[in-house]
């Protein structure tokens, strides 16, 4: 925010924050922002009278959600609920696997081929990130069909733009120091990377695959949405035929879960880091 | 930088234990999920899937030129409204100038919590319900999603402030809210400008599934293409989408270098 | 003579501050302060000097109730601060300026921003919002920044400024306020000792000019006896000194510092 000389007059009682002509260029801008806001919000369905009245149907909603059908959760919510926790562990795995590799690649220091592997790991964790796990589950879905299986890949590709991109910067930070000591002594590149990289990047390592567990409960409770498997179907189900009452049990387990893994996970990168 | 060192004896038996058990979970649970295997097509069925990707079908993409930039509409709307909204949760749930400890900070910290559980799918889900279909729920989604990911981050940040300069205007004679103009906001300025890109960024991606749910967006393309097995369709939405978050995150890494 | 007398006539007397028997004891067991009463005239200027943990910094602020005192009181001017509502506080505050050690200045604000924070009691929040400060206010304000100095920095960015410039700038906000009396938490601990002397120097010129208070907490003994015309003496929460600076010879010091000399 720069202010200009126009107000440094010594006998002048006149000061402002800003001289005019800076106001009327911000107030410009902010009206141009405005407009261009208002614009969007029209096109999007924005109304005002949409805006103000969103908290009747709202309460309506809550009020035909509550109370939760709790019966539901035993009689068809177990086995939906064990696979949502299933494909995230198994999700996890598989990502945090698939992402060694490629953050081997796209970590400027350790990378084996600079100009060949750097851009390929740059390109897979950039690919992977770009889509939304909802999106490579319906990939995969059409490829291999329905159930957790494609649930499981889907995670999987996506935590490798995740934890790859994470571990990648990690291994990039290292302290070279210890790597050349490695070197120096005589160790061969698996050794170096073994004893010199590896020692210093798993405390995050470990860290961030926590993290990416965390992010895949909430992930795998809506992957049945699209087939791929976990709550989310039921919650398709239940919505679609309006047995709301039943949805927000779903909802609440789904809240649960996450809240769980979420406590887990910082205690264990708590203990970790 | 973390370094691996050696641990006392107690420290390295819960690292074993715990290792040993999340090894244990892992295999438990690859066991116990019920694959079908039996239902699904062997690797020719799997190779003539993805063939059926390529080439993507070019003709299809200009009719997911209005979706993409509602998309993009949705992710600038949700995320204004999400900062707007979570300034004042920030403020009420951070630690040392909320106004009450006891009603105030819970309030806060519970609407947080709330907002960051449910998934945004889950939100779009409930939005529809109550206000029917269109890119009004799914921006609401977005908004209620994002107000727990940046009130959570603005209240750290309120935290961590130089408390000082908040006891310099108490003395002055300010009021609450004169304090919190001058001595609070000026110092996060700086992050809630940062984290609204960031967020924003984020509520791209998130805006483009949404409309599988019919709140809005490029989301209904791709699910209705892979739905008719038009796949070649399919994969085009995938290209576009792909192209959309490149130019976001450009956008935003640009924003970003101007405000630092 | 009643209460409410006596104090009528100390305020004839020309007293603004009376703190009568201040206690603290800090959530830890510290007991910060024990029990300490002075007064405080128009136009004094007042050092308050003793070992580090002897309370002064606690004191200072139980005055105007950044730290709230457990039990004694507090009298501005005839008014019980430690009775006031929190309402009533605030707009008392008003009539306290307050200087810090760390400045605690809002760095991102610019040096006028900042000097005219002073009359944030005096403006509504709408007007705070929108940076609307009165025409007197402003001018006032300048009239200030000149006083300490400061007017060609007045647009500049406080983390701009040196370190004196910087409390120069806190002197100019407490000034602004127009206050009954000006406290001062140990101003030059963190400046070197010339700018240190010149930041005191300022500070005892508006004590004269303006014929203003002056409480100040002093770390640096020799300061503390060649401005101002009275010495207190804080020592583990009590005061056990209150004469002129001549008087705070090296007995007295020996016993601020050292405890009792035959101990």
């Amino acid at each position: 925010m720069k202010k200009d000389n126009k107000t440094h007059k010594s006998n002048e009682k006149e000061w402002s924050p800003r001289s005019t002509r800076k106001s009327l260029k911000r107030y410009l801008g902010y009206f141009i922002f405005a407009a261009v806001l208002v614009g969007m919000m029209y096109s999007l369905g924005f109304k005002f009278f949409r805006l103000v009245n969103i908290y009747d149907p709202l309460f309506d909603l809550f009020g035909r959600m509550l109370p939760p059908d709790i019966a539901y959760i035993p009689s068809n919510l177990i086995k939906p609920t064990l696979e949502t926790f299933y494909m995230s562990i198994l999700g996890t795995v598989l990502g945090v696997l698939l992402s060694i590799p490629v953050a081997w690649f796209a970590a400027r220091n350790v990378t084996p081929i600079p100009w060949l592997t750097y851009p390929i790991g740059r390109f897979l964790i950039t690919f992977t990130r770009s889509l939304h796990s909802l999106i490579w589950g319906m990939i995969f879905v059409a490829a291999v069909g329905f159930g957790p299986f494609p649930g499981v890949l889907a995670l999987g590709i996506r935590g490798i733009g995740f934890v790859g991109k994470l571990l990648a910067e990690e291994i990039e930070d290292i302290d070279e120091g210890q790597v050349e000591a490695i070197r120096a002594a005589g160790g061969n590149s698996f050794q170096v990377l073994l004893f010199g990289v590896v020692p210093q990047v798993i405390p995050e390592f470990v860290g961030v695959s926590v993290y990416r567990w965390d992010i895949c409960v909430r992930a795998s409770a809506i992957l049945g949405f699209v087939g791929a498997g976990g709550l989310g179907f039921e919650l398709q189900q239940t919505m679609n035929l309006f047995q709301y009452q039943r949805a927000l049990a779903i909802i609440l387990i789904v809240v649960v879960l996450v809240t769980i893994s979420e406590s887990i996970s910082a205690v264990l990168r708590g203990r970790v880091t | 930088m973390h370094k691996w060192e050696p641990k006392s004896k107690k420290e390295k038996y819960t690292q074993r234990a715990l290792t040993f058990a999340a090894i244990a979970l892992v295999f438990w649970s690859a066991l116990a999920i019920d694959i079908q295997w039996s239902t699904m097509g062997g690797l020719s069925a799997l190779g003539s899937v993805i063939a059926s990707f390529f080439p993507p079908d070019i003709s299809y993409v200009p009719s997911l030129l209005q979706p993409a930039w509602e998309t993009f509409e949705m992710a600038v709307v949700g995320t204004l409204a999400a900062i707007v909204m979570a300034v004042p949760v920030a403020l009420i749930s951070a630690k040392n100038i909320t106004p009450s400890i006891t009603i105030a900070y819970p309030i806060g910290r519970a609407i947080i919590v709330v907002s960051r559980s449910v998934h945004e799918i889950i939100w779009a889900l409930i939005f529809v319900a109550a206000l029917g279909l269109g890119p009004f729920a799914g921006t609401l989604a977005l908004g209620f999603r994002s107000i727990g990911f940046l009130g959570k981050l603005l209240a750290e940040e309120i935290e961590g402030i130089d408390e000082g300069q908040i006891e310099a205007m108490r003395a002055c004679g300010a009021n609450q809210a004169q304090i919190i103009l001058f001595a609070v906001l000026p110092q996060i300025k700086p992050r809630i400008i940062g984290l609204t890109i960031y967020r924003w960024d984020i509520n791209f991606r998130m805006s483009t599934v949404l409309g599988i749910v019919g709140a809005g967006g490029i989301g209904y393309e791709i699910q209705s293409a892979m739905q008719r097995f038009r796949y070649s369709q399919a994969a085009s939405v995938i290209l576009v989408i792909l192209v959309l978050v490149a130019i976001g995150e450009v956008v935003s890494a640009r924003l970003r270098e101007q405000v630092t | 003579m009643s209460e409410t007398e006596e104090r009528s006539e100390k305020e004839s007397f020309g007293t603004v501050l009376d703190v009568e028997n201040l206690k603290k004891t800090y959530g830890t067991g510290d007991e910060a302060l024990k029990g300490v009463s002075f007064e405080v005239g128009n136009g004094e200027f007042v050092s308050i000097v003793g070992p580090s943990g002897a309370g002064k910094s606690t004191l200072i602020r139980c005055i105007n109730r950044l730290v709230e005192p457990d039990s004694g009181r507090v009298f501005l001017e005839g008014t019980d601060l430690t009775d006031l509502s929190k309402g009533k506080l605030t707009k008392i505050r008003r009539d306290i300026g307050m200087i810090f050690q760390e400045f605690n200045l809002v760095e991102r604000l610019s040096v006028m921003e900042n000097v005219l924070s002073g009359r944030l009691g005096y403006t509504s929040t709408l007007n705070s919002f929108l940076r609307r400060f009165s025409d007197e206010d402003v001018s006032f304000a300048l009239e200030t920044l000149d006083r300490v100095g400061l007017k060609e920095f007045a647009d500049n960015r406080a983390d701009e400024l040196s370190g004196g410039q910087r409390q120069r700038v806190g002197i100019a906000r407490a000034v602004v306020q127009k206050p009954r009396i000006i406290l001062v938490d140990e101003p030059t601990s963190s400046l070197d000792p010339e700018i240190s002397r010149n930041v005191m120097n300022l500070i005892e010129e508006v004590s004269e000019e303006d014929n203003m208070p002056v409480l100040i907490n002093l770390h640096d003994v020799d300061l503390a006896k060649d401005y101002g015309e009275r010495v207190l003496g804080l020592r583990d929460g009590q005061k056990i000194f209150d004469n002129k600076p001549d008087k705070f010879d090296e007995t007295a010091m020996d016993k601020l510092y050292r405890g009792e000399a035959d101990e």
